[in-house]
């Protein structure tokens, strides 16, 4: 199986860690990551310029589509702006004429469909390039069932709670990615690692890392909120998928938010298998 | 002696001026000392393998680019040779007992030396003048500068050009010949002398304006031409010093082409005048080494003498400005290549966004403050769209730590009082942001502005999302029935209760009256954490979020217009 990588702007500098998790899962799995000349998603432009978002996203759609290959990516948010890149993308047509433009520049185009290497069945298929989320790819293309019969060194039953993540699920119908308000993808998967997965208010609500720039004192006081949560929920741990989320939780907080710790869901995973992928032990001790 | 006189007025000015521009970099490290120890962690932290590694060997740009690597090792390596052994042979000639300028293997070496400084030079401007991935046209436009990296490399060119010339009308000059036989022979006249120039003639490619066909002797009488006896002279008088010139394989070949026009213009001395030129070039490449991109040579290794900061300690050290790393950046272009946010550029046309071109403003502010609002705010919105993905800094064959520098000119740019958008929608007033004397007196005055005919002007804000954009098309939110869902389901509205203005649903409302303007300065809009609840629970299919973000858009060209006012009211 081959996909595009595509690590995004956080793990590369921020939180390599993760980003070694994940491609030491993928390679355990059998999955080889080409590295594409990617830029940034587009997210963080939503807000200032939409048709640069949507230029961004396109751009890394496009590169992979000359490549043949579906994108994978272990973050939520680039997960989502690649998707809404192309809802706009395809949607308004002021943006796309300027996309398409910008595009010709480089010597991309963007076409609806081309041949795909298809992770599934190893063939080229004429179809549109996918854009996978790590979740998702091990839930539809690994499944939990062929994941729980290879599980290696099964965990020693950790308490977690599950951080969903919003911009794979919402706007589901942008994302179609599970649902909504009750996913259960990222439930699936954790069972099938041998984790405890408690039931927590807080499981679809955001972790709050976009105000972690600008509104500090939000993000703060979400973050110490629902450490604290977690915690009366009974977890040890918040399982993450998505690199906001963990950089949102393994920012500062004050010693009365409880003990409870982020680490993401590639690092369970990884170690389940017995795959060298940093190992929880480490992460429950240093965070990142 | 006219040339040791120059010689130290030229190092007087070259020091005078790396002082100069050292205390520069000081002055310019006290205003951004915000304590002391983070500045001691970040100057002493130093990175020895670094250091050696890429100063010598220069790993990082062999590692960024391949072909560019060679390029600057045949400039870097000639360079070296040619100053070491050439320009200061009268302290170096200590080393090799048996040195002269006209013998075997320095004459060979010098050749090339210099070709490999001249091709490596070539591959500079010819590179500069094609870039792959980076739109030439484009950034023309952007960058005036360009021009000044390319001086250097241009003076290099003519002091090597200069010094082949000087090399080639000086193995061909008769008059040069005569000055030597004169100084190192006691030969004076014919016929021996004649035998010597035309054995100098053959092989040592001497160009001669009378033709050499026989010699006369003392008793008046003709005999042959002998070229053995111009051997043997040869032996006896010059060959400690000169070898044949043709291992010189580029000066010898040149001194046969232009040996005979050298010759016709021989009393005018062109050995000597490509000789002075050739020199004054070397004075000026010294003179304006502090100056020049050459600085980099003493840069770099500054630079790269730090240790890269980590992520986690990156915003200890906000007020700290890398100043080494400033001057380091040879413009080389890399970092823009991989830049992760270059669609950004190539949407907004805001060259600012790129980080070879945001290093150069930066380094600007730094010495002058606002000297141009204009740029400034470019280069703050261009900060802005940053990721901090660190690709830049990964790739710089000069070892900045640009991820660093990005989080420095944040906070250099905030002292300096040029804010970002987000601060200036957050400081403004309700009546600065809509232009208003109070809320009553907009919403009589803008009752004409129904939602749908919202005009081109307030629209301008927005040129990029058109008048597609959801704001300006009433079907996308006049449905709203003011449920409270989106925002029942807020987290902005649970955990910033005390401190937010509107709801979602207060914002829909604002659009519906038409007050897309007002709407964009909400704190709501601006701490939107874009995580779609709002969207998804509204019974109305009403793309509540996708609107907050329009609407973001929107307010940062009001800010920015906020922004700009406020700093050509302080430099009025």
């Amino acid at each position: 199986m081959r996909l595009a990588y595509f690590p995004g702007c956080k793990i590369t500098f921020g939180l390599a860690s993760y980003g070694k998790a994940v491609e030491a899962l993928m390679a355990g799995l059998g999955v080889s990551l080409v590295r594409l000349p990617f830029n940034c998603c587009g997210n963080p432009a939503r807000g200032k310029k939409l048709a640069a978002s949507v230029l961004a996203a396109m751009k890394n759609i496009a590169l992979a589509q000359d490549k043949g290959l579906d994108i994978l990516t272990p973050c939520q948010c680039c997960f989502g702006q690649l998707k809404h890149g192309r809802h706009w993308y395809e949607t308004r047509r002021e943006i796309r004429e300027k996309v398409d433009l910008a595009l010709a520049e480089d010597g991309l185009a963007f076409r609806e469909t081309g041949l795909v290497h298809d992770a599934a069945s190893g063939r080229l298929r004429e179809r549109p390039v996918r854009v996978r989320h790590l979740l998702d790819f091990l839930y539809r293309e690994i499944t939990p069932q062929v994941l729980a019969g290879r599980m290696k060194m099964p965990l020693k039953r950790e308490r977690v709670v599950l951080q969903q993540g919003c911009h794979a699920l919402r706007p589901y119908s942008v994302t179609r990615f599970d649902n909504p308000f009750a996913p259960r993808i990222f439930r699936e998967l954790a069972l099938a690692s041998g984790l405890d997965v408690l039931d927590w208010s807080k499981e679809i609500e955001c972790c709050g890392d976009p105000a972690g720039d600008t509104h500090k004192d939000l993000a703060f006081r979400m973050r110490r909120d629902k450490l604290a949560s977690a915690a009366a929920a009974g977890a040890d741990y918040i399982c993450t998928a998505c690199t906001h989320c963990q950089i949102q939780y393994s920012r500062p907080v004050p010693g009365d938010a409880g003990h409870v710790r982020a680490i993401p869901f590639a690092v369970f995973l990884g170690s389940a298998l017995g795959l060298g992928t940093g190992g929880v032990e480490a992460w429950k001790q240093d965070g990142v | 002696m006219v040339i040791k006189t120059a010689l130290i007025i030229v190092l007087v000015l070259c020091a005078a001026g790396l002082v100069f521009r050292f205390s520069s970099l000081a002055r310019l490290g006290k205003v951004f000392n915000r304590d002391r120890q983070t500045l001691a962690a970040a100057v002493f932290r130093l990175d020895y393998a670094g250091i050696l590694f890429n100063t010598l060997l220069q790993v990082r740009l062999f590692r960024a680019g391949k072909f560019r690597w060679l390029a600057h090792g045949l400039v870097f390596t000639g360079f070296i040779y040619l100053l070491a052994v050439h320009a200061l042979d009268e302290w170096t000639q200590n080393f090799f007992a048996w040195y002269q300028p006209g013998i075997e293997p320095f004459r060979f070496l010098r050749n090339l030396a210099g070709a490999m400084v001249g091709l490596g030079c070539l591959i500079f401007l010819v590179r500069r003048v094609s870039r792959s991935r980076i739109n030439l046209e484009r950034l023309r436009r952007g960058l005036r500068f360009r021009v000044r990296g390319t001086v250097s490399v241009v003076v290099i060119l003519c002091l090597i050009g200069s010094g082949f010339v000087a090399e080639c009308l000086n193995i061909a000059s008769e008059y040069r010949f005569d000055e030597m036989v004169e100084e190192y022979s006691d030969l004076s006249g014919e016929p021996e002398l004649v035998h010597l120039q035309a054995y100098w003639a053959r092989d040592y490619h001497v160009a001669f304006r009378e033709a050499l066909t026989a010699a006369t002797d003392g008793e008046g009488e003709t005999q042959p031409i002998d070229l053995e006896e111009g051997r043997e002279l040869n032996e006896a008088y010059c060959l400690e010093c000169h070898t044949r010139p043709d291992t010189a394989f580029v000066a010898a070949p040149l001194a046969r082409l232009a040996g005979p026009l050298g010759a016709r213009a021989g009393e005018l001395r062109p050995d000597r005048v490509f000789y002075w030129l050739h020199v004054g070039f070397a004075f000026v490449l010294l003179m304006f080494f502090p100056f020049s991109r050459m600085f980099h040579l003493v840069a770099i290794p500054l630079a790269t003498a730090r240790r890269r900061m980590s992520p986690d300690k990156i915003d200890d050290t906000m007020g700290v400005l890398d100043l080494a790393g400033l001057s380091a950046c040879t413009h080389c272009g890399f970092c823009s290549q991989v830049c992760s946010v270059y669609p950004d550029y190539q949407v907004s046309d805001n060259p600012q966004v790129l980080p070879h071109v945001k290093i150069e403003t930066l380094k600007r502010l730094a010495g002058k403050g606002i000297w141009d609002p204009g740029v400034v705010m470019r280069l703050r919105s261009g900060n802005d769209d940053c990721t901090r993905c660190g690709l830049c800094a990964d790739i710089c064959p000069s070892g900045i730590d640009l991820v660093r520098l990005w989080t420095a000119a944040d906070a250099l740019m905030d002292r300096l009082g040029c804010p970002g958008n987000y601060t200036t929608a957050m400081d403004a007033s309700f009546r600065q942001w809509t232009g208003h004397g109070h809320a009553g007196a907009v919403v009589q005055g803008n009752i004409r502005n129904l939602p749908g005919q919202i005009d081109i002007r307030e629209g301008a804000g927005a040129e990029a999302e058109g008048l597609s954009g959801l704001i300006n098309q009433a079907e996308a939110f006049e449905h709203c029935v003011q449920c409270t869902l989106c925002t029942n389901a807020c987290p902005v509205a649970a955990y910033d209760l005390g401190q937010n203005d509107f709801g979602p649903h207060q914002v829909m409302n604002l659009l519906r009256l038409g007050e897309a303007q007002m709407a964009s300065g909400s704190k709501m809009v601006w701490h939107c954490l874009t995580c779609y609840m709002c969207q998804e629970v509204c019974p109305q299919s009403i793309r509540v979020a996708d609107i907050l973000l329009e609407l973001r858009c929107r307010g940062q060209a009001r800010a920015a217009e906020l922004t700009r006012e406020q700093l050509k009211g302080d430099s009025g």
